[in-house]
């Protein structure tokens, strides 16, 4: 479903047996095809969890359809014009840095030395900037598909406080979050880990609530010291979190990460693998500081169903979580409840840019254009030629490609590259 | 040769998948599963690397939370990829891959599919039994067919002054739990039961095949060896290094044997519903009279099988209790139920049966209340039935490689007294 324009894509692992973008939008097709939003604007970022979709538009509102539980009461476009003939949709085709620019983020802070954007989450494939028109269409032609329709939420405008501009999405197991142009976090979804942030185990949260992050104000420190480990939470939280805003966000399996400006970490949610790095195996019910990080600016991040892993502005890589695959690339299959630095020979004098997670692997791309893959490979989802499992980081090599972007689906791997001239 | 057994082998009848797919397809996609409705419904045509990727799907859903908070659809799901999988695996002729498959199902399955799953196995041991008939050698039984019948426990494994010295302190020293020789049930009710103390029954299980077959190796491979089973490893279930693993019965068997010459850990088939998924197992042994003692409901039959060396800690169970020592011996402490503070159980609610104090290694600066505690207990020895009253305290270790099995029970009192 990853698109691009002037550059080339590659896909390989699950994609054609298992059509894990199709049907997570909840379509069958074999073949890309546009996915008809009920709106001609641009979309400018889009992110697939495990079984739903979120998109931004280039006037910054999110649609997000798949599975019903992930979608937010809101306006639902559940009676599109019936009787149109599924118009085979135009990609408009243009420069990719050009459309990267099309949405200049306010804080401009997202963009990696200098080249483009990181992808915003394992999305499952629609990678970060695209621009297409998309036309009414009836969303019950599509094949094979019809007896689901009732069963799988049709795009949803996610309705937002006014004034509320998003930038970016971040989709995982069962919940969502939104960043908005000023660098406040909303989620939507299920919480019952503590994966939207919220202080406590609230397990279905229908319409997008700010997510407190960075907060001075009183009101977070009485939420946090409401929680049932009060005292130990609000003794976290009683140092300031620096930075002033949210750069970017991560959606896991069933726990978050975000970034602030400053490049310090926070993670809430599931903890039982670790995959919170607070040195523990408990849910983190708010956003908590990832204190082992602090004193290294963090510039990126990614979350896997079990796993996270994180990029330093110095290029290094850091892992923490569930490793059962080898999917932190530390060389075995023990489980990190801390940040551990990946400090494998075939990343030495490398400086990591990209990171991409998907459920049970990893993917980088580094600043000279080597990409590396660790993790489960059941479904070729490294890109190695095998189904063989790595639990370190493994060179993927494309002759005459040079790699732009990459982002991890599911169970399965999509490359942006451009092509030799 | 082989080609009319094949032909027998490829199918099995699975009548509530055949009815309830549909329907529990439509409750998946409900929730989200559309890539495992895709996959499943190619399976249900054909497709078998579809089947396993339904199966994966599945998998991954069970462990993608908590474990309370996975939705129990999944687990329904994962039968049903579990039935496609070994479907494919029969019509291979891969009886073992089929039988593991099933095994999974009914280990981490939902009950929908329960019944499916078990003729499924009975269907998968009917056609490998006549495929093997018909003069197709089976290598695993030709590997360990060596004249003579290999013994789990041999008599003179047990050295009694030995044991003494890993006992806990104070072992058989004080009072030691009373035997009673073919207690009739009144007597039981009576004397036992009713006044809830602890009684030991002799000769009351000899009938049982089990007390001859299960001492048998080759019996218990031939019978169960290709069956998947959960074993624990580890300490005990309170050590940070514990864990669950899944392995055959062939397996576990050769670690049981092994065990003390190897540096792995000890596995032990613990507190595991074995004979509702091995019938065959199921009938070497018979439900005591006892069980219906109060007009109470047996709530579940669990197999106890490792090695010499496996530890339970001290806790309590909310049930009434036997334990029938069926191969070797264990050693029971037992505290009255009316201890509790002096047992210092954990605080959490998931252990709150348990006791801090680890009888092995008694921390007496912290736990000062447990040194002069009085307590009971016995070593049971094979073909002996121990009533455990509930709530009562207790702490096992076997003694020498043993099988024994537990029987649960709750009368109506019992079991509004416990919730």
């Amino acid at each position: 479903m990853g698109l691009s324009y002037s550059g080339k894509l590659i896909t390989w692992g699950s994609t054609d047996d298992l059509g894990q973008s199709y049907v997570t939008s909840g379509k069958h097709g074999e073949i890309p095809e546009p996915f008809p939003l009920p709106t001609e604007v641009s979309v400018v970022k889009a992110a697939a969890g495990w079984a739903h979709c979120a998109a931004v538009t280039e006037t910054a509102e999110v649609y997000t359809w798949g599975w019903k539980e992930c979608i937010p009461s809101g306006k639902v476009f559940g009676d599109l014009p019936m009787g149109t003939s599924l118009e085979k949709d135009v990609f408009e085709r243009q420069n990719s840095l050009l459309a990267e620019q099309v949405s200049p983020r306010s804080q401009g802070s997202r963009s990696s030395g200098g080249t483009f954007s990181a992808a915003d989450s394992k999305g499952g494939g629609e990678e970060g900037t695209k621009r297409r028109r998309t036309s009414s269409a009836k969303h019950s032609a599509e094949s094979s598909s019809s007896g689901d329709e009732t069963l799988s939420a049709l795009p949803c405008l996610v309705t937002l406080n006014p004034g509320v501009r998003i930038a970016t999405v971040a989709a995982g197991g069962r919940h969502t979050l939104a960043l908005s142009d000023t660098g406040q976090v909303w989620g939507w979804g299920y919480g019952g880990e503590g994966q939207l942030g919220l202080g406590s185990r609230i397990r279905m949260v229908s319409s997008p609530h700010p997510i407190p992050c960075i907060e001075p104000s009183s009101l977070g420190k009485d939420r946090a010291s409401a929680l049932s480990r009060g005292s130990l939470s609000s003794e976290r939280q009683s140092f300031r979190v620096p930075g002033s805003y949210v750069k970017g966000i991560a959606c896991g399996g069933r726990h978050s990460a975000v970034i602030t400006d400053a490049g310090a970490l926070l993670t809430f949610g599931w903890g039982l693998y670790g995959q919170c790095g607070q040195g523990s195996t408990d849910d983190e019910l708010s956003p908590t500081c990832v204190s082992a990080l602090l004193g290294i600016r963090i510039e990126s991040v990614a979350a896997g169903l079990w796993h996270t892993v994180c990029v330093s502005t110095d290029g290094d890589v850091y892992a923490f979580g569930g490793n059962q695959f080898g999917q932190l690339g530390t060389g075995g299959d023990q489980a990190e409840t801390l940040p551990r630095l990946l400090d494998a020979p075939s990343l030495e004098n490398t400086n990591v840019k990209i990171v991409s997670c998907g459920a049970r692997h990893s993917a980088i791309i580094t600043e000279d254009g080597k990409i590396f893959c660790w993790g489960w490979n059941k479904y070729g989802q490294l890109g190695l030629g095998d189904v063989i499992d790595r639990n370190i980081p493994s060179q993927v090599t494309i002759e005459g490609c040079s790699p732009k972007n990459i982002a991890c689906g599911w169970w399965h791997t999509l490359l942006l590259a451009l092509s030799p001239t | 040769m082989s080609s009319p057994a094949a032909n027998i082998a490829t199918s099995i009848s699975t009548p509530t998948l055949d009815s309830e797919s549909p329907a529990l397809l439509q409750s998946i996609t409900s929730h989200g599963g559309y890539a495992f409705t895709r996959m499943a419904t190619l399976a249900a045509a054909g497709d078998q690397r579809a089947a396993e990727a339904a199966c994966e799907m599945a998998w991954e859903q069970l462990h993608s939370g908590p474990w309370h908070s996975v939705l129990p659809v999944w687990r329904d799901a994962y039968s049903m990829a579990c039935l496609h999988v070994a479907k494919f695996h029969l019509s291979n002729g891969e009886f073992r891959d089929a039988l593991r498959s099933l095994d999974m199902g009914i280990i981490m399955g939902g009950p929908l599919l329960r019944k499916d799953l078990d003729s499924a196995i009975e269907g998968v041991l009917a056609a490998k039994s006549r495929h093997y008939h018909n003069g197709v050698a089976d290598n695993d039984k030709e590997g360990h067919g060596e004249a003579g019948s290999r013994l789990l426990v041999s008599p003179q494994e047990f050295d009694k002054s030995e044991v003494l010295r890993i006992l806990p302190i104070r072992s058989l020293s004080s009072k030691i739990v009373g035997k009673r020789s073919a207690l009739s049930l009144e007597a039981f009710l009576c004397e036992y039961f009713l006044s809830g103390s602890p009684v030991i029954i002799t000769d009351c299980m000899a009938h049982w095949p089990a007390r001859t077959r299960w001492n048998d190796m080759d019996y218990l491979r031939r019978i169960a060896g290709d069956r998947t089973v959960p074993v624990e490893v580890g300490k005990n279930y309170l050590c940070s290094e514990w864990k669950q693993e899944l392995v055959t019965f062939s397996e576990f068997l050769e670690r049981v044997q092994s065990t003390g010459c190897s540096s792995k850990a000890p596995a032990y088939l613990a507190q595991h519903q074995l004979f509702d998924q091995i019938n065959d197992l199921r009938k070497d042994i018979s439900i005591p009279d006892y069980c219906c003692a109060g007009g109470g409901e047996l709530r579940s039959l669990n197999a106890w099988f490792g090695p010499a060396g496996t530890v339970t800690p001290l806790h309590h169970d909310p049930h009434h209790n036997i334990l029938a020592q069926v191969v070797g011996k264990k050693y029971v402490r037992l505290y009255s139920a009316k201890y509790s503070e002096e047992l210092y159980p954990y605080s959490e609610t998931m252990l709150n049966n348990s006791s801090l104090v680890d009888l092995d290694n008694i921390d007496e600066v912290e736990f000062p209340k447990v040194r002069d505690l009085e307590f009971i207990d016995c070593i049971l020895e094979e073909g002996e039935m121990l009533y455990i009253p509930p709530k009562w305290w207790h702490y096992v270790r076997s003694l020498t490689t043993s099988f024994s099995v537990s029987y649960w029970w709750s009368t109506d009192s019992g079991s509004s007294m416990v919730s």
